[in-house]
């Protein structure tokens, strides 16, 4: 495997969505190749660190004023009837 | 049941059940003629170990498939439960069914739109309006789908909305395009925890996906931040999930060379 087959594989890599021979051959390649090998820790080190500092939740003030507004334009609207809902 | 792996009979063991079967000790053969019936036996025993050994090895893949297509099944049959009692909640104007449904998704609509127009404001209106038109559509809602990938759904084409009003120039990106080779080969995957998670670095990164095009920013967000997998990222962005891989490397290759060059200078200074 060559280093541009390697990185044109390297998200289903780290998304463990390829098949055992290819993963046989990258984690081959990965052993002797320092640059492939620093692109694809870096690369899985930067999904880690997004997922965790990457989860933003809406404000606290801005959220109660969310919560008021919409229950109020839901309990504004009457139930759906039988014959409304879509089975 | 039994659940642990099946006890394989040796050759031995085999072959032994075989002559008993027969009931024939081993001998030296008395002739070449002699010898060569007990060679065949010997091959028609080995061959029936294969077809024993691959009929195992082919259940044992099939009962393993089996059990996780089961644990799968249940846990998403569990969720789809769980959707119902909130839809059929919702759809009779429960007040507690609201809430749950608001604690549950408002803060994922949120980090959707945030990540997609980049701005608090933008994105608060956003899950407004997710929230307002998933109320108004909720009677008509099928269930074809998870009710959260729905919801993103509604989101997602939100925030296209408002970002189009704000930047109608932007053109989509060529996919086919090759990428170029990486070039920041500086290692910082070891780099201590509070360098990473420092506010100067997360300004760097939070920037770095700003300024990626918004396809493959919706990509990576949908991917990487809220951790969804890739069926349910294109069923939102609308996409196949061979264009969304597409989109997803290239979002990832992009951002680890923003982010390696910035630490690459860091390091070397």
């Amino acid at each position: 495997m060559t280093c541009e087959e390697l990185i044109a594989h390297l998200s289903s890599y780290i998304d463990h969505e390829m098949d055992a021979d290819l993963v046989a051959e990258v984690q081959e390649h990965i052993a002797h190749c320092r640059n492939c090998r620093v692109v694809l820790d870096t690369t899985q080190r930067l999904i880690v660190l997004v997922h965790d500092e990457g989860r933003r939740i809406i404000p606290a003030g801005q959220r109660d004023a969310l919560f008021d507004r919409l229950q109020q334009a839901f309990l504004s609207r009457p139930p759906a009837s039988e014959a409304d809902t879509t089975v | 049941m039994h659940t642990g792996p099946i006890a394989e009979p040796s050759t031995a063991e085999y072959a032994k059940g075989r002559f008993l079967r027969h009931r024939r000790t081993r001998s030296a053969p008395s002739s070449p003629r002699a010898g060569r019936i007990r060679i065949r036996r010997r091959e028609r025993i080995a061959d029936k170990q294969n077809v024993w050994k691959h009929r195992h090895a082919t259940s044992t893949v099939r009962y393993n498939w089996f059990r996780k297509s089961v644990s799968t099944l249940q846990s998403e049959r569990a969720t789809m439960d769980d959707e119902s009692v909130l839809i059929d909640g919702l759809r009779q104007r429960d007040p507690q069914a609201f809430a749950t449904f608001f604690e549950r998704y408002a803060d994922r609509m949120y980090r959707l739109a945030y990540g997609v127009v980049g701005s608090e404001a933008d994105a608060e209106e956003v899950a407004q309006a997710t929230f307002i038109s998933a109320l108004e559509a909720i009677d008509r809602f099928e269930q074809n789908a998870r009710l959260s990938t729905w919801l993103y759904r509604i989101a997602y084409n939100h925030a296209l909305m408002i970002l189009r009003r704000r930047r109608p120039e932007e053109s989509l990106p060529d996919d086919d395009n090759a990428l170029p080779m990486p070039s920041s080969l500086t290692d910082w995957s070891t780099l201590p925890e509070d360098r990473l998670l420092s506010r100067e670095a997360q300004e760097i990164l939070r920037k770095a996906i700003a300024e990626l095009p918004t396809t493959l920013r919706a990509a990576f967000i949908c991917r990487d931040i809220e951790g969804l997998s890739t069926a349910e990222c294109a069923q939102i962005i609308g996409v196949s999930e061979g264009a969304l891989k597409v989109r997803l490397h290239r979002a990832r290759l992009t951002l680890r060379e923003r982010v390696s060059a910035y630490f690459g200078e860091w390091m070397a200074s």
